[in-house]
């Protein structure tokens, strides 16, 4: 069993330890249709769970994509690896968050080929924000490479690289047309990494790191509050490791694997140097690159520190595009309507007035994802008119969504709810829509 | 009271029944069970106190709403000690009940209300008021005559800001 976040650092007697093993057996004994309602086929196994069908569905697809990709980047790790049954559990709505908990999203057990998963909950989704996994899949994919890669014994047997492997694979996403990517670097990794080096300075880094590629499954596991620095200088170690080695994505990490472990020891200084620069120089050097310049916006955008006149100038080299309309004028807005951007006051307004001509002559996508991505803003009243406008659209889901961004850039008090603004009688609607023209005319 | 009127099946002490009564002996030993009696009266009595503690509500100085929306309603709640954490949805729980929020909207009348937000907030001595938890309630999709409990948070480090769910 592999915990993503955490695990039980207790020792058991034998008694315990068959007990424990009986009640894991158990469900592969009964089969899972004991336990759960439903039954999904997906490419990877069967997906069990008692809730959700729509959620169960959304991984189903999702699934597709995601075997494939790997089966892609690691055609001879994933050679004859069989199927895996799913667990996919419910979201507790009673759930209570303690502030930096570390919680298990997600497990994996080799001996029985079995993944268990929660999705992420309303909670998750409004505390994660502002973390790069937009589409909730990172803990999926992340036991996914698990079960893909454990048919090696060679990772299977060091407790780092199996995690260091999961974490790399772990953010990996399909592009806009429509391409398996196993992104650059891991920003929330990368980040942990180097506040633990800040932390512990150079010499005790290395002590930390040393450790962490020696240590058993007991102790690599202990919930001693350090499993994310674990995690996060495996995945730095490897990723340094791999940036070493030439050729494709898999001809790299076996080279990685081949090393002994005085040979990685021994290189834990590059780790240091690689992981020195800030993240905000590695997302500048990713701006550049054809391939990554998407993902290098995405991810500064969900930084506080930003280079706005850097980003929107990839921005508009990625508008020439025409796939990328919808998401590049949601990176504009996104850009724009923030503070600390780093951009003048006129920038800033002749892009304010192309967002408006967006949401008043731009494509239904277009208006879609400006209204989506609009902030909590206050200096962003010149869009109101545009966006009253919207209300009135035939289209209910763009109504909702310029519903919900007035709501956050104006005090006017207005209705919030979705579902009025999709199904409400048009009469209701008209009333909520003259409110907001009156007031409009009086501000 | 008479000890001897202990039925042997429902005392923790069945060999009081072959001791004669008014020797010294009993009198030691009626001592110590009348102790030993007390101290096991007190295991429920303390559990029950247990009980009654932390079924006790917390403690409310002021409930302030700060809504901005029509159907979106925001609340400070401020407490005067922090309380167990399993208290906070169950307060708010009671809160919906008790003003009705689940058929009536106070300040908009014929608006269902859609989101309720409670942040719950504690001053500790000389210290500046801190929120403590966040609860946040929506109104079902599957049953739109009840709300569903979406989280209870924990902590203080989140700005207020960041509580987007729209």
């Amino acid at each position: 069993m592999i915990p993503r976040c955490f695990s039980r650092s207790s020792t058991c007697s034998g008694r315990w330890l068959a007990t424990g093993l009986l009640v894991m057996l158990l469900p592969s004994i009964c089969g899972c249709g004991v336990f759960y309602k439903h039954r999904l086929e997906t490419p990877v196994g069967p997906l069990w769970t008692n809730g959700d069908i729509e959620t169960a569905r959304r991984y189903q697809k999702d699934l597709g994509w995601m075997k494939a990709g790997l089966c892609e980047r690691l055609p001879i790790i994933t050679t004859g690896v069989g199927s895996a049954s799913i667990l996919l559990k419910t979201e507790d709505r009673n759930r209570i968050i303690r502030e930096d908990e570390i919680r298990t999203a997600g497990w994996y057990n080799h001996a029985l080929s079995l993944i268990q998963f929660t999705p992420s909950s309303p909670a998750d989704r409004i505390l994660l924000q502002r973390q790069p996994d937009p589409f909730g899949h990172r803990t999926l994919l992340h036991e996914l490479t698990h079960h893909y890669t454990a048919g090696d014994s060679r990772i299977r047997s060091k407790w780092w690289l199996t995690e260091a492997i999961s974490c790399s694979m772990e953010s990996s996403f399909l592009d806009h047309r429509g391409q398996f990517q196993v992104p650059p670097l891991h920003p929330l990794q990368y980040r942990k990494a180097r506040e633990v080096l800040s932390d512990l300075g150079r010499a005790r880094f290395t002590e930390f790191a040393e450790e962490i590629v020696s240590e058993s499954w007991l102790g690599f596991y202990r919930n001693d509050g350090e499993i994310p620095a674990r995690y996060a200088i495996s995945w730095a170690i490897l990723w340094t490791l791999q940036d070493q080695m030439s050729g494709t994505h898999e001809t790299r990490l076996l080279a990685v694997i081949g090393l002994k472990k005085d040979q990685i020891v021994a290189r834990i200084p590059d780790v240091i140097e690689a992981i020195t620069p800030s993240l905000s120089t590695q997302y500048r050097r990713y701006l550049e690159s054809d391939r990554y310049r998407r993902w290098a916006i995405d991810q500064w955008l969900l930084d506080d520190r930003i280079d706005g006149r850097a980003i929107l100038a990839a921005i508009e080299v990625e508008m020439v595009d025409s796939l990328a309309s919808a998401w590049a004028w949601s990176c504009t807005t996104n850009l724009i309507l923030r503070t600390r951007s780093r951009l003048n006051r006129n920038t800033r307004s002749e892009w304010q007035q192309r967002i408006i001509e967006q949401l008043e002559s731009g494509t239904m996508e277009v208006r879609q994802a400006i209204c989506t991505a609009i902030p909590e803003y206050r200096w962003a009243d010149q869009l109101i008119p545009a966006l009253i406008e919207l209300l009135e659209t035939d289209r209910a889901e763009l109504r909702a969504a310029a519903a919900a961004a007035l709501s956050r850039i104006s005090r006017h008090p207005t209705i919030v709810n979705p579902a009025f603004w999709i199904s409400a009688a048009e009469s209701d609607r008209s009333r909520e829509i003259g409110e907001w023209r009156t007031w409009l005319g009086e501000n | 009271m008479s000890l001897e009127s202990y039925p042997a099946q429902t005392s923790a002490i069945p060999c009081l029944k072959s001791v004669s009564p008014g020797s010294p002996i009993l009198q030691q030993q009626l001592r110590t069970h009348l102790y030993i009696g007390l101290l096991l009266l007190s295991v429920p009595l303390l559990g029950l106190i247990g009980c009654t503690t932390t079924m006790l509500r917390p403690e409310v100085i002021d409930v302030s709403e700060i809504s901005r929306e029509k159907d979106v309603k925001t609340f400070m709640v401020s407490l005067k000690e922090v309380v167990p954490r399993q208290q906070f949805q169950q307060w708010t729980k009671d809160h919906i009940e008790q003003n009705r929020l689940e058929i009536e909207n106070p300040d908009h009348e014929n608006i269902p209300i859609f989101e309720l937000h409670y942040h719950f907030v504690h001053r500790s001595g000389r210290f500046r008021t801190r929120r403590i938890a966040y609860v946040m309630w929506r109104r079902s999709e599957d049953n739109p005559a009840r709300f569903e409990h979406q989280f209870t948070y924990l902590g203080s480090g989140i700005p207020m800001q960041y509580w987007r769910s729209r």
